[in-house]
């Protein structure tokens, strides 16, 4: 039926690719408009010495990647970011499931709880930073206050002001804030489990743990997934919070590697050096995400 | 329900078209010249604005007013001057910054504001921290220096002359163990990460008679290895551990102790010299009146220590509007303005006939401040010195948190910078 | 599913610890906000505002900071908010859908592409896209500026989320409508984006929160009343030398309030569709 008199309409009706690219073509230009050029800059600009203090600029090839690493401080925040991350997503995760079971469960005023549950998620993060440097506070803090009155602590202790502590704080008040949105995930999954596979485990004699480990864990993987890769992506690139909780102190105990980022290419003005330490962030964030990718592609084949 | 979903996005979008038409009206009332002035808020100071309209009712110039957080100001700044947009024709800045925008000339030459005899009007050393290569980038606009504030309530209930603040480090101490209580500590003070830190412990070890650093031909050589900088830190160590200090001092930035202190949690701190007007405000301080400026304590009697925080108003290259960011800034230094702000809030005028006037007295203790800008540490102005200040800063906060050895500390700080140097 | 006596008292006490460690920090928010500046460095810290007052609400809201007064900043970031999420939900509904359905080669390329554009710091793209807006947009300072900047920000995810949801929506509804004579454009708009309805509405809450909640490109790009948002303007409570507790937490309440009464309305739908794709799938 094609020929030359065939009306657009028609012709969209039967070529799905032309339709589909159609449909795409607006977000594909604003992708292009908005990420394109500075993406590119920023990674031409990585390969240079740019730095307004200094008029001019000079090609370094690979010399600013290559000094990220003979960089000890640097070294140490990739470190730190990692641990980072990690412990927020250790704590967002199981904290999360385990409430998300909880809440699973039918119980008086749930919906009132599931909304409760969801203010940290909604609160800015810069008060979520400053709410946490009062509650720690070493004079005004509730929390020193609290464990004094309880005898655990002899002294008011300045956590914020002990690097052993400082990073963990923060961790915590990451974790706040993001716990939630892994409750609601779950909770999704846990909801779309059918009734079915819950009698048959329990004909089958199983006891409450296997129950949990053979049919709800499963059906939950995909969500679980999910959040995780949202939350790696967001937890390495961490800033705000550290920069309202602790510019990065005490002695350097809580500056990860996008803080660096910040420091290098904003407050010194080196802007290339800065560049190159965003991208190996990326390249460290694109490993993570293929190995997701991966792990995600096998669990889903049940 | 077609309909109604149409219905629902139709108001959606229109809704916000109302808010973007708002916007394009004002563009179009602004046919005169417009200026774009950015300030860090406080140096703005609350009436910046009033200024502003004096000014515009003046010439008929506009001034379209940014006022933020001294840090957002700062990046901000650094973006459109690094991308080289005009979207600003007035920026604030502080003399350390100069020396980060001016070799990229992203700072205009302004020496034509300042002939011989109006460079004289200034206080000393002002015009001289801008002038770089014997040309002009900044226009002073508010001096300041860090003094010492002192609970004169909390003196007299310890039994201490409140009319005798502790002029040496041994004073301090001895007071503070007689000044310490269950909820207050003598001492506090803002040992925060980065700058913070670092002026702080300038100041103390200017004021146990340290050089600090020197000039070497036209390249800074730190000497903060020096036993007088050791002291210093020692000092600081000793005073935390003692708890003369308070103890979470290390997490402080220099917002915080203000209200600390004027709330009663410490009689003694440092601070810059605008406080002075904050601290008769009982809407501030519950010891409104009661709180006294006095110089820093040296190592030995004699020895007093200060770091300048000038603001400074540059005017960056890319603007289109210079002539005009010119006037705006020589307005805000005449002796009206300044006066203005040194009577209504507290900030020290840096016209020096100013330092006569009574009323301005009543408000700033100008001996006290004198004092503080004669015995002041002056930051050097090279382009990299918020990295040494960074590196020192986290040497200092090693020793301070982690325990490490003052000497071993102080030594790796003057290594790392004097390399960074290209010494 | 939890039935024993003592494990349904266990359940309880759980979901109330629970609730409180989630409310108790925003608690402390509100408490602060409730006293004056003088009372909030009593020791010992109030458990209760002891004489509550709103006069933080009052000043915050109406007196100028920063040459603006609050309520403005809670305008613009409202306006900002909204048509982000329109247009995010617009584009990536037509866009989820295409990836979903229609075979196209450059399908799971362009998903990928969307993704990876998520993974580099924002950090150092500020200078270009500030070149962008400022020099040949010349938007600096509007809202117009920011719904962009969000725009690009979030669409990558908008499609992705959408993308998960279409993908559940069986074929069979659209050949039925196109064997009954609708064009695939009647299909999409009749059956296809009713049933939707779940996944857009979460779509729309996370893009809305995720806007007002942004602070650096907001930083940067706004200068004035005309386009500061909230979490910019909480940042004006810090001064050089002091910061303003009472209106920052006053501020705070405020701007903690909008998000969380949208999500209240939508939270069903949120967590339905996020999943979707991986459930049934």
């Amino acid at each position: 039926m094609r020929g030359p008199r065939m009306s657009i309409g028609s012709r969209l009706e039967h070529n799905e690719g032309l339709f589909a690219f159609l449909l795409v073509l607006p977000a594909l230009l604003i992708v292009i408009a908005l990420y394109a050029y500075p993406l590119v800059f920023s990674l031409v600009v990585s390969f240079f010495r740019s730095d307004i203090r200094y008029p001019g600029v000079e090609f370094r090839g690979l010399k600013n990647y290559i000094d990220i690493f003979r960089d000890p401080d640097l070294v140490a925040s990739f470190g730190r970011t990692i641990y980072f991350t990690v412990a927020s997503l250790a704590i967002e995760m199981v904290v999360g499931v385990v409430v998300a079971v909880a809440f699973n469960s039918r119980f008086i005023g749930r919906p009132v709880a599931r909304s409760i549950i969801l203010i940290p998620w909604a609160v800015p993060p810069v008060v979520n930073g400053i709410i946490w440097n009062w509650i720690v506070h070493p004079k005004i803090g509730i929390l020193n206050y609290l464990l004094t009155s309880v005898g655990i602590l002899s002294r008011y202790k300045p956590w914020l002001a002990d690097p052993s502590w400082a990073l963990n704080i923060i961790v915590v008040a990451d974790a706040w804030k993001w716990t939630p949105l892994v409750v609601l995930l779950v909770l999704a999954g846990l909801q779309a489990i059918p009734e079915e596979l819950y009698e048959a485990a329990r004909m089958d004699g199983a006891g409450a743990t296997k129950v949990f480990f053979r049919v709800t864990l499963p059906c939950v993987m995909w969500p679980i997934l999910v959040t995780l890769i949202l939350r790696t992506v967001e937890a390495v690139r961490v800033f705000d919070i550290i920069f309202v909780m602790t510019r990065g102190g005490p002695a350097n105990a809580t500056k990860v590697t996008t803080f660096y980022v910040w420091e290098i290419a904003f407050k010194y003005h080196q802007l290339g050096m800065g560049s190159a330490l965003a991208y190996t962030v990326t390249i460290l964030i694109i490993a993570l995400a293929v190995v997701y990718y991966r792990v995600m592609n096998r669990r889903v084949e049940f | 329900m077609r309909k109604g979903t149409a219905l629902l996005l139709a108001v959606l979008l229109f809704l916000p078209l109302a808010g973007f038409a708002g916007g394009q009206k004002e563009k179009k009332a602004a046919e005169a010249e417009t200026i774009t002035a950015l300030f860090g808020i406080d140096a703005a100071g609350k009436h910046m604005g009033e200024r502003a309209a004096e000014f515009t009712a003046k010439t008929g110039i506009k001034v379209n007013l940014v006022e933020v957080e001294w840090d957002g100001m700062v990046n901000k700044q650094s973006v459109a001057l690094t991308a080289n947009e005009p979207t600003f024709d007035i920026v604030d800045c502080g003399s350390f910054m100069l020396p980060e925008y001016v070799p990229g000339g992203k700072y205009a030459d302004i020496s034509d504001m300042f002939s011989a005899a109006d460079k004289a009007k200034f206080m000393e050393g002002m015009i001289d921290a801008v002038t770089i290569g014997g040309k002009v980038y900044a226009a002073p606009l508010m001096a300041s220096w860090t003094i010492m504030f002192y609970n004169t309530e909390m003196f007299t209930k310890a039994g201490l002359d409140p009319n005798k603040p502790p002029v040496t480090w041994d004073e301090l101490v001895a007071y503070g163990k007689k000044l310490q209580t269950k909820d207050t500590y003598a001492y506090t003070d803002s040992l925060g990460p980065g700058e913070y830190v670092t002026t702080a412990y300038f100041r103390w070890a200017k004021s146990a008679g340290a050089k600090i650093s020197e000039w070497r031909g036209s390249k800074v050589y730190w000497l903060l290895d020096s036993p007088e900088c050791a002291q210093a830190l020692d000092f600081l160590k000793k005073m935390l551990k003692e708890g003369t200090m308070d103890p979470g001092a290390p997490t402080y930035v220099q917002q915080q102790i203000a209200d600390l202190f004027g709330k009663g949690h410490a009689s003694m701190f440092v601070n810059w010299d605008m406080m002075q007007l904050t601290f008769k405000n009982p809407e501030q301080t519950p010891f409104a009146g009661k709180i006294f400026a006095a110089n820093m304590p040296g190592a030995k009697a004699g020895l007093t220590g200060s770091i300048e925080g000038h603001e400074y108003l540059a005017v960056p290259s890319p603007s289109n509007h210079k002539e005009a960011a010119k006037k705006f800034i020589k307005f805000l230094q005449t002796s009206e303005v300044q006066k203005k702000r040194a009577v209504g809030e507290g900030m020290t005028p840096v016209l020096k006939d100013l330092f006569k006037d009574a009323d301005v007295k009543k408000v700033i203790n100008l001996d006290v401040v004198f004092k503080a800008a004669a015995n002041c540490y002056y930051r050097p102005a090279i382009a990299e010195y918020t990295q040494c200040s960074d590196i020192i800063s986290a040497e200092i906060q090693n020793a301070l948190v982690n325990n490490k050895d003052t000497k071993q500390a102080l030594k790796d700080a003057n290594d790392k910078c004097n390399k960074l140097l290209g010494w | 599913m939890v039935t024993r006596r003592s494990n349904r008292v266990f359940l309880y006490l759980f979901v109330l610890a629970v609730l409180l460690v989630t409310f108790f920090p925003f608690y402390w928010i509100i408490n602060m906000s409730l006293q004056s500046n003088i009372e909030l460095y009593d020791i010992p810290p109030h458990l209760f505002p002891p004489h509550p007052t709103i006069e933080n609400f009052r000043s915050v809201l109406f007196e100028e900071q920063g040459l603006m007064k609050f309520y403005q900043a809670v305008f613009n970031t409202l306006i900002v908010a909204v048509v982000t999420m329109t247009v995010c939900v617009a584009l990536g509904s037509i866009t989820g859908y295409a990836l979903a359905r229609l075979d196209w080669k450059w399908g799971m390329a362009f998903l990928f592409v969307l993704i990876g554009t998520q993974m580099v710091p924002p950090l150092v793209d500020l200078i270009p896209l500030y070149i962008i807006f400022s020099r040949w947009l010349k938007l600096v300072d509007t809202k117009l500026a920011l719904v962009i900047g969000y725009t690009g920000w979030l669409l990558p995810i908008s499609v992705w989320i959408l993308y998960g949801y279409f993908q559940t929506i069986p074929r069979d509804l659209e050949s039925a409508a196109r064997i009954d004579g609708c064009t695939r454009l009647q299909a999409l708009g009749r059956v296809v984006m009713p049933l939707s309805a779940p996944g857009i509405a979460a779509t729309a809450i996370y893009v809305f929160i995720s806007s007002t909640n942004e602070f650096l490109f907001a930083m940067i790009f706004s200068s004035t009343a005309r386009s500061k948002t909230i979490p910019v303007a909480l940042t004006d409570m810090i001064g050089k030398y002091q910061i303003r507790y009472g209106d920052m937490t006053a501020g705070a309440v405020i701007a903690a309030i909008l998000p969380v009464v949208l999500a209240l309305i939508f939270q069903k739908y949120l967590v339905q569709s996020l999943t979707a794709g991986g459930i049934k799938g």
